[in-house]
């Protein structure tokens, strides 16, 4: 027998104090009544005769002693939770693998997670096996937590020191032959892996759940400064469900609906966060009952408007590219002249149409078709035969611009050495970042406004809302599944939305966080603000009723060993019947 | 007659003591024949002969049967004298018990049994005893006597173990007549009821014997744990009182008081078993129809 909350010295001691007590008790009990007899002579007659002399007289006087000592003992070891182990075969080795899929921390109707179910039944697994050849813990980490030991108490340590985290799991490899394995693991998440042998014990309870499946904040392609953000909320609970999604901006802009849901149905509605002011955004799924609230929320980001001074530096003083600037509503906009031209502290970008300053600019600038100059790449000719035939769609500067019908009768051959480029014909380089170069981010397209239709172009406010935005740091986040998040290299000062730190681990020279909660992260790489959206998002996890365990025969039932407190607290109940049947009757004292 | 009460005796005692006299007389002249003492000596009535021995009386002798028969015999008469009646009332501290006590009850009883000897010209005495004679009160005769009886008796207090060997045999080695000798105790001595007993047996006294028991005695009302004091000697017994064990108690004071009727019956002894709670009067009337009290 073994207790679960009590040590073997701990037990004892409660074993010896609850006697003592009971002891103490019982002979306090035993303070006679003192009643004056005419003669005890007849009394002393039946004594030394009768029955209280008798052998079972004197084991009824012990009777309630020992009543007392037993039930008070039942009650006081009760606490401590004791096992019965069952012996399981041979000396095999005990393997406890516990499923740490973001699924498990959805609540039962006990109120407890699977997770702290699957806590409780490895502890009854491990209290319940007799294993000579030692005990070990795994999770679906991949991780083999504890060595093949016989230190329960390790094996204890390292289970407490589990947690469910977003991600694929994966079953880890057992180092150990011939091992018995359970797995514990609530079976909704696929985990590759695991052995054919392995006992799947079933901590699957069927729960309500209403998650945020999708959530994206988007430029709006037919606004060069809105914003879109699709949200997607799905219902995978048995029953319908009346859910109320709300969008909330951290200027205080709410927008609220109600939608009703059947069981395994989706509700989707892009919204035009025209009148959010930049910042967090957030939506949230209400519906009564949510057992997962992991999935109850997503985070997103949305880049603040307005206030950045824009210098044009251009001969062309009535050209698309001024009046698309002008028209911008969150540029404040300063137009010169290449002679006129000076660095300004007040500038925060600038623009060079059709020139080049001959020193590199300490702000970023986009220029087009720009001469030759030594901070430039430098120009090896001129190509005529145009036609971009590749692009990065994925850069923040060419998002949700088509270039691939671009008419451009010529542009410059340049040395792309140290720079980026994001879209080129064949092997010519047409937009170009430099990043190096200069103090600032320079994005120099090698080909001027007059030598193409790309100022009439659909894609060209696009592209200068793109620069401008990129310049001013302020871009869409990236999204992120939950679990380990990778920042870029140089990343530091990560907190999350709350403003509390992040601690980071450098894993390959890049700093990576875990995140389990939804949450909007912000970091500083090289001077720029960085920010980063983590979210559940992912309808297979939101499907926490999916379970592969359903089926009949799919679980099994953790090994046999019985949990005594109840037993014992029924043979304290039944034998405080039996001393209250016996004190009634004189039997006991 | 008119009663006055005496300490411890009551208005009613007294009137159930003058119903009891007047039963009394009719069972005393139904027995009076019988009497007359055994022993031999001064009477008128011829009894019977015997040899003469150095030192007889002279004048019993019968001459004309020396005369006819040439031997000298001596005349013997039955001596016509009064009872003597010994009422031995236990005032040991057992007899305190009860509730009345036993002591209360034993002295009504005495009480009424003097008054009827006393109504029938016996010599009637009253000695208190526990582990010796505590007090004896002067014989006594005639039916006035009966409220220096009623004063003796109110003055006995508890106190003391019960040794009757030791009282009889104080009370048997004075000078005392042979007569009726009644014993009034609840009979508790540790060493035996039967040896005082015995003592006024071979002292050839008539012994009638009451026992009185306390309701107590026979229905203890104890239970579970309880330290038992012994009235008489102080000793102390923790005991745990059970169902069974009053039960066993029970059977051993039937035992007890079938121990003491068997003696009786053994040694021709009078006996009358009494409880507190029944009506004295009720008991010296069974006395009477026992038809050994007034022999």
């Amino acid at each position: 027998m073994t207790f679960l909350n009590l040590s073997p010295l701990a037990a004892a001691l409660l074993a010896a104090a609850t006697a003592a007590a009971v002891l103490a008790l019982f002979f306090l009990k035993l303070r006679h009544r003192r009643i004056v007899v005419g003669s005890s002579l007849l009394w002393e007659r039946v004594l030394r005769d009768g029955p209280a002399h008798s052998l079972i007289e004197r084991l009824r006087r012990l009777l309630s002693l020992l009543l007392a000592l037993a039930i008070a003992l039942l009650i006081a070891l009760s606490l401590g939770r004791p096992w019965l182990a069952a012996s399981e075969g041979g000396p095999r080795p005990l393997v406890i693998v516990l499923d740490t899929s973001e699924t498990m921390r959805a609540l039962t109707s006990s109120g407890r997670t699977r997770w702290e179910a699957a806590v409780e039944v490895a502890e009854g697994v491990l209290a319940a096996s007799v294993s000579p050849a030692g005990v070990m813990a795994a999770d679906t980490s991949g991780l083999v937590r504890t060595p093949l030991t016989d230190d329960h108490a390790e094996v204890r340590g390292a289970i407490a020191r589990m947690r469910p985290f977003p991600g694929d799991g994966r079953f880890p490899e057992i180092p150990v032959a011939d091992a018995r394995v359970y797995f514990i693991t609530d079976g909704v998440r696929p985990t590759p892996g695991v052995p054919d042998g392995a006992a799947r014990v079933s901590v699957f309870e069927a729960a309500d759940n209403v998650g945020v499946t999708a959530f994206e904040i988007a430029d709006d392609p037919t606004s060069p400064s809105g914003y879109r953000a699709y949200v997607e909320v799905a219902n995978y609970s048995p029953s319908a469900k009346r859910t109320d999604v709300v969008l909330a901006g951290v200027g205080g802009q709410r927008i609220v609906r109600t939608a009703d849901l059947e069981p395994g149905g989706a509700w989707s509605e892009t919204f035009d966060l025209e009148g959010f002011a930049g910042g967090g955004v957030q939506v949230r799924a209400r519906a009564d009952s949510d057992r997962f609230p992991a999935d109850d929320e997503a985070f997103g980001y949305l880049p603040a408007r307005g206030g950045l001074r824009v210098t044009l530096v251009t001969d062309d003083a009535g050209g698309h590219l001024r009046t698309l600037l002008e028209l911008a509503p969150e540029v404040e906009l300063n137009v010169t002249t290449p002679a006129a031209f000076e660095e300004s502290a007040t500038a925060d970008v600038y623009v060079f149409d059709g020139t080049a300053p001959p020193a590199p600019p300490r702000r970023p600038s986009l220029l087009f078709g720009p001469p030759d100059a030594e901070w430039l790449p430098r120009i090896l000719g001129r190509d005529t035969d145009i036609r971009i035939s590749s692009w990065d769609d994925t850069h923040p500067l060419m998002r949700f611009v088509p270039v691939q019908d671009l008419g451009i009768d010529g542009a410059a051959v340049v040395d792309p050495e140290g720079r980026t480029v994001v879209a080129s014909s064949g092997g010519t380089p047409l937009i170009l970042i430099d990043e190096d170069t200069g103090p600032a981010e320079a994005v120099v397209v090698t080909f001027g406004l007059d030598e193409s239709d790309f100022a009439l172009h659909l894609g060209f406010p696009i592209f200068v809302e793109n620069a401008l935005r990129w310049f001013s740091g302020e871009t869409l986040p990236e999204n992120r599944r939950l679990g380990e998040i990778e920042f870029p290299e140089g990343a530091e000062g990560i907190r999350r939305l709350n403003g509390t730190p992040l601690e980071a681990v450098i894993r390959s020279g890049r700093p990576v966080v875990q995140v389990t909660d939804p949450d909007l992260l912000t970091a500083t790489v090289d001077g720029h603000r960085y920010r980063l959206a983590a979210n559940l998002t992912d309808p297979e996890t939101s499907n926490i009723n999916g379970t592969s365990l359903a089926d009949a025969g799919a679980a099994t039932a953790p090994p046999a060993g019985n949990e005594l407190w109840i037993p014992m607290l029924l043979a304290a109940t039944l034998l405080i019947a039996l001393e209250w049947w016996t004190y009634h009757r004189r039997v006991t004292l | 007659m008119a009663w006055t009460a005496v300490a411890g005796f009551d208005e009613q005692f007294m009137r159930k003591l003058e119903y009891l006299a007047l039963v009394s007389k009719r069972f005393s002249g139904q027995f009076k024949a019988e009497r007359r003492a055994r022993k031999l000596g001064s009477g008128l009535e011829f009894a019977d002969f015997r040899g003469y021995v150095p030192g007889d009386d002279f004048r019993h002798l019968d001459w004309k049967t020396y005369l006819r028969l040439g031997r000298l015999l001596l005349r013997l008469y039955e001596e016509e004298e009064d009872l003597p009646i010994y009422l031995f009332v236990d005032c040991s501290q057992s007899m305190s018990y009860g509730d009345p006590s036993k002591l209360e009850y034993a002295k009504h009883v005495a009480a009424a049994l003097c008054y009827i000897g006393l109504a029938n010209l016996d010599r009637v005495r009253v000695i208190a005893y526990a582990d010796g004679i505590r007090n004896e009160m002067a014989p006594q005769r005639g039916r006035n006597q009966i409220f220096r009886v009623f004063q003796f008796l109110s003055e006995i207090d508890p106190g003391g173990q019960t040794h009757g060997r030791e009282a009889f045999k104080m009370f048997c080695t004075g000078s005392r007549r042979r007569g009726l000798a009644v014993v009034i105790s609840d009979f508790f001595e540790p060493n035996g009821f039967e040896y005082g007993l015995n003592l006024l047996r071979y002292y050839r006294h008539d012994v009638f014997l009451v026992q009185v028991a306390a309701h107590e005695d026979l229905h203890p009302d104890l239970r579970g744990q309880v330290e038992m004091v012994d009235s008489e000697t102080m000793r102390t017994r923790d005991l745990t009182v059970t169902q069974t064990l009053i039960e066993a108690y029970r059977r051993e004071m039937e035992r007890f008081s079938e121990d003491i009727r068997r003696h009786s019956v053994k040694y021709q002894l009078g006996y009358v078993r009494t409880v507190t709670d029944f009506p004295f009067e009720d008991l010296i009337l069974q006395v009477f129809r026992q038809g050994r009290f007034l022999k």
